[in-house]
């Protein structure tokens, strides 16, 4: 009945070594206030100097998503009054973005695609912080200043799900591209959600509702269900103009519902205006060239990794969702591992094991561990069964594979001569199981490997054990 | 009082002895209230300083309650540009609150007399700095000039206050009133010192994105008063002056004339427009840099029942007249009146920039009015709406970007100075001073 | 144009600030009279004008990347500041 119309607004804080519009140091600061100077206090004379590394950063996404990139653009003041918000403005980018009209690609498990329409990607100076106690609050600017870049989406996805696909393509871009850490839970990948409905069918676009700063792809995912149900029952009921209308809305993930921000005043006038501490950004021929120079990008590794490495196309998306997955992937085939094992572990077993916050970067296996362990079972030196065991014990302790492998006596027995001698010996104690097997019973088959296996304490090749027991049994 | 070009010649004991001198005389003269503190900041040679230009460690508050408190952690470019030719900051002047006003009456420090004239204002907004340069109690001072606020004081005080073309001067430092239109510039007793401490202060400041990159060229060590320039002058514009003032142009223009230069007749644009176009922009650009003094940081707190209620008491510090400046810029930009409003001031402002290129086509310079008449008495200018319409010769320069200077021209009747402006074509300030060194010779 | 009561209000919302209650009606007439008088742009023509003013056709200033802090700066500031503690500055209860 309803089709669901979203939008979606994402700020990346870029990770330059400065502020956007002063030298500021942008890394962390252990004590509040202590990265800060006239310009991001405020001071009376103090003035904005733009960092030209936001140019470059902006201009590298808008070549990664194919957009325009303004050779002229403008700042404008945006003004409201907020404690963490020191000039009592905001300058960004409302007339003339640095960046414009570009697409990201949706790319769905039953392998069909859609484009969504980028509206435009600019440049402005994120806020300080506020901490609240008691009846005060403390502001503390070391974050004031910080560049963003404000990536907004055309309302081109109809579904809660295609809304998580897009995020995660942007957060993948954004990473591969190295512009920013992108971390949704430190709050350098803020992300807004519009949403709205329509009658199925129906063309025009309707209220819509925007959902602020929820940090985690899960909670978006909820908060758009929830607030989808609630704009559909107020249709129902017939007091969709009463109940729904232009706000913003906050998730609240304990009562699973999305409550309003403001009361019922009038809506902000920010009263944008051009910046007039600030002339024109231009970019030239020559900084675009230099600035337009971006990295493979996931799609292209994507496709790479199909067309050399061998992987399906469902293997390569996951390997390169993110670009430390890829590059610990090429890492490990640049040790000997094949494509296709290395994917498998680096993908299967080793996430498995990261448990309690522990990630890739975090984890103790690095890519010459897990490339050297596939490279054992590629070369028979262990079993797939005992290659869990030895990886179970690397994450406890800190040695090479083949030590792990010496610890735990886990040496996979190849050598033919003594498989076929603990064969023997199992034929001879199971003389009447043998002769069953002889006359039909081949379920008794697997007796006999199992065995075999159980002498050699799991450490016998079983793809040998087969070969010799069939040998041997007829 | 010695002269900047000859103070720079004094020796560190020389200079050391005069500023004991200096306070003296300044104690003995206080109800000026030119200066609103005596402070010295190095041992060069002392300028005074306008309230509003931050010097590391002083207290500097725009004339304003909202800024007491407040003590600037930082020198202001042209402070340190000051202070590597051998200049100290000395003393800070008094001005109109947040330099809105035209007469040094709106300040928090309470109001600084014409030298000329007790009971007469010394103009403004940079009537403080205007007032101790006539006072004979500075030997120079800087003050800022956002619609007229150095030459106008200067004109009604009797010295010589130059406004350089915009970005010429950094504005790194001055607690910015109108950011598009605010420069910095030289109050001194005669025209070669203003030239000494314009190129001193000049120059590209990589701290202000305003600031003009082009090659820095000292104009005092060029100074040629011998040149032969093309001057206008404006007959219907002068119409609205006063009589002083309208003798005082006969005066200027027979002296130019018997200096050899050519003497043309120009119109301009009627000057109703130029208020316009500038308390629009003015007001747009103030109401959103003094969105800052909320007492949040630094300044002035009043505390109140809660947030909101602490920004607005704390707020409500300010003088009426920065207040109906600060509603009227929020007008101008808010929504439903943005286009009207804001947006066609800035297209005036082309057709004015426009008017004077056309000017300047022909001619090299163009003598102006500053004011309508000689300095007012004290209380005499309330109605906000006359006052802005006093800025009528001056602020069309702001508005343009032009460099200009006013020098006095001669007294009136009752004794008090009556200056006129010299105004040039953008980064052409070698021509201003030739000129004005010209005229002054000349007179 | 005439600023009334209302508008004169929200004005103060915008600007944070209140006017004395004993000089509204004077503010509001001053505040039409004056934007009375500026409604004169009206009568120019500025079709085809552009409405970016500046003194030269040169892009902005930019910087490099490199940071420096002078922390003189902001100890000042705090320790001067209305109020603080512990190197925040400490407001009144922001609320949500």
């Amino acid at each position: 009945m309803f089709e669901i119309v979203i939008g979606l607004e994402v700020h990346v804080q870029l990770n330059t070594n400065t502020k956007l519009f002063c030298s500021c140091p942008t890394s962390f600061n252990h004590k509040q206030n202590r990265n800060t100077c006239p310009t991001c206090l405020a001071l009376p004379g103090a003035l904005p100097v733009l960092n030209k590394e936001v140019l470059h950063k902006s201009i590298m996404f808008g070549e990664a998503v194919g957009a325009t990139v303004n050779r002229t653009s403008y700042f404008d003041r945006k003004s409201y009054f907020y404690p963490d918000s020191p000039l009592a403005y905001q300058i960004t980018q409302l007339y003339t973005p640095v960046v414009e009209h570009g697409v990201l690609e949706l790319d769905f498990e039953d392998g069909t695609h859609k484009t969504i329409r980028i509206n435009r990607a600019h440049i402005e100076a994120d806020a300080g912080k506020n901490i609240h106690e008691g009846d005060t609050s403390k502001v503390d600017l070391n974050r004031a200043g910080t560049p963003l870049l404000e990536i907004v989406s055309e309302p081109d996805m109809r579904s809660a799900d295609e809304a998580i696909l897009y995020l995660k393509k942007l957060h993948s871009i954004v990473r591969y591209l190295g512009i920013s850490d992108a971390n949704m839970q430190e709050g350098s990948f803020r992300v807004d959600v519009n949403v709205s409905i329509r009658p199925r069918g129906d063309e025009k676009l309707y209220t819509r509702v925007e959902i602020k700063n929820i940090n985690s792809f899960r909670f978006i995912q909820k908060a758009i269900e929830i607030e989808v149900k609630r704009q559909s029952e107020a249709w129902e009921d017939g007091v969709y103009e009463d109940e729904i209308v232009l706000e913003t809305r906050l998730f609240d993930q304990n009562k699973q519902e999305t409550r309003s921000m403001r009361g019922k005043e009038e809506a902000a006038d920010y009263r944008y205006f051009p910046e007039p501490d600030l002339l024109k950004a231009i970019v030239t021929e020559e900084m675009y060239e230099k600035y337009s120079k971006i990295p493979e990008l996931p799609d292209a590794k994507r496709d790479r990794f199909v067309k050399e490495l061998g992987l399906t196309e469902y293997d390569a998306n996951v390997v390169t969702s993110t670009l430390e997955m890829a590059n610990f992937l090429e890492e490990m085939i640049a040790e000997g591992a094949t494509a296709v094992g290395a994917n498998k572990w680096l993908t299967g077993e080793l996430p498995a094991r990261l448990n309690n916050g522990m990630t890739l970067e975090t984890s103790p296996i690095n890519s010459k561990l897990l490339a050297t362990l596939v490279k054992r079972i590629e070369d028979k030196t262990i079993s797939n069964k005992a290659a869990k065991d030895v990886l179970d014990y690397l994450f406890e302790n800190e040695v090479s594979v083949d030590e792990a492998i010496d610890k735990l006596g886990l040496k996979q027995v190849s050598d033919t001569g003594a498989i076929e001698k603990m064969v023997d010996d199992i034929m001879v104690a199971n003389a009447d199981k043998v002769e069953q097997y002889r006359g039909g019973k081949d379920k008794l088959f697997g007796f006999f490997v199992g065995q075999t296996m159980k002498a050699s304490k799991g450490s016998a090749n079983p793809q040998v054990v087969n070969e010799i027991v069939k040998a041997k049994l007829g | 009082m010695i002269t900047l070009k000859e103070a720079l010649k004094l020796s560190k004991d020389e200079l050391k002895k005069f500023k004991e001198e200096l306070r003296k005389d300044i104690e003995a003269r206080a109800e000026l209230n030119g200066y609103v503190e005596v402070l010295d900041h190095g041992d060069g040679v002392p300028i005074a300083i306008k309230d509003n230009i931050q010097v590391n460690g002083w207290s500097v508050t725009s004339g304003s309650q909202i800024l007491q408190g407040y003590i600037a952690p930082y020198n202001a470019t042209v402070i340190d540009k000051m202070s590597e030719a051998g200049l100290s900051a000395f003393g800070r002047t008094n001005m109109d609150e947040f330099a809105m006003g035209s007469t040094t009456e709106s300040s928090f420090y309470g109001k600084t007399q014409n030298p000329h004239n007790a009971d007469c204002v010394p103009g403004g907004s940079s009537g403080g700095s205007a007032a101790v340069v006539g006072a004979g109690l500075a030997i120079a001072a800087l003050g800022s000039d956002t619609g007229g606020s150095i030459r106008q004081p200067a004109s009604f005080c009797g010295i010589v206050g130059m406004k350089p073309t915009y970005g010429r001067v950094s504005r790194f430092g001055l607690g910015a009133y109108a950011s598009s239109l605010d420069q910095i510039g030289p109050m001194t007793q005669n025209v070669e010192d203003a030239a000494i401490l314009y190129d001193i202060i000049s120059g590209h400041d990589e701290k202000d994105s305003t600031s003009v990159d082009m090659k820095d060229e000292s104009v005092t060590d060029k100074l040629n008063s011998d040149r032969k320039l093309k001057i206008a002058i404006l007959p219907k514009y002068i119409e609205d002056a006063s009589n002083d003032v309208k003798h005082a142009y006969g005066v200027a223009i027979e002296a130019l004339k018997k200096a050899g230069h050519t003497i043309v007749e120009k119109e301009m644009i009627d000057a109703k427009f130029d208020i316009s176009a500038y308390y629009i922009t003015a007001t747009a650009e103030a109401t959103t840099n003094l969105a800052r003094y909320d007492g949040l940081r630094y300044g002035s707190r009043v505390e109140g029942k809660n947030l909101k209620d602490t920004y607005f008491k704390t707020r409500s510090q300010f003088g009426a007249e920065v207040q109906r400046r600060i509603l009227l810029g929020n007008f101008v930009l808010s929504s439903g009146y943005y286009d009207a409003y804001y947006v066609k001031a800035q297209k005036v402002r082309q057709l004015i920039k426009q008017n004077y290129e056309n000017i300047f086509k022909e001619v090299d310079l163009i003598l102006s009015p500053v004011a309508p008449r000689t300095a007012y008495e004290s209380g005499s200018l309330e109605d906000p709406l006359e006052m802005y319409l006093s800025d009528i010769y001056t602020i069309s320069v702001n508005l343009a970007g032009l460099p200009a200077i006013a020098l006095p021209i001669e007294k009136n009747a009752d004794n008090m100075p009556v200056g006129l402006q010299l105004i040039a074509a953008p980064f052409q300030e070698q021509t201003l001073f030739d000129g004005a060194l010209s005229l002054e010779k000349s007179l | 144009m005439q600023i009334d009561d209302a508008l004169l209000s929200k004005l103060e919302n915008l600007s944070h600030l209140h006017v004395a209650d004993d000089k509204r009606e004077e503010i509001i007439a001053q505040l039409s009279e004056i934007v009375s008088f500026v409604d004169n742009l009206s009568e120019l023509d500025t079709t085809g004008v552009s409405d970016t003013f500046s003194m030269t056709d040169n892009g902005t200033l930019t910087r490099e990347d490199t940071p420096s802090c002078n922390t003189q700066v902001n100890e000042n500031i705090i320790s001067n500041s209305p109020k603080s503690g512990d190197n925040y500055f400490i407001v009144p209860k922001i609320i949500e």
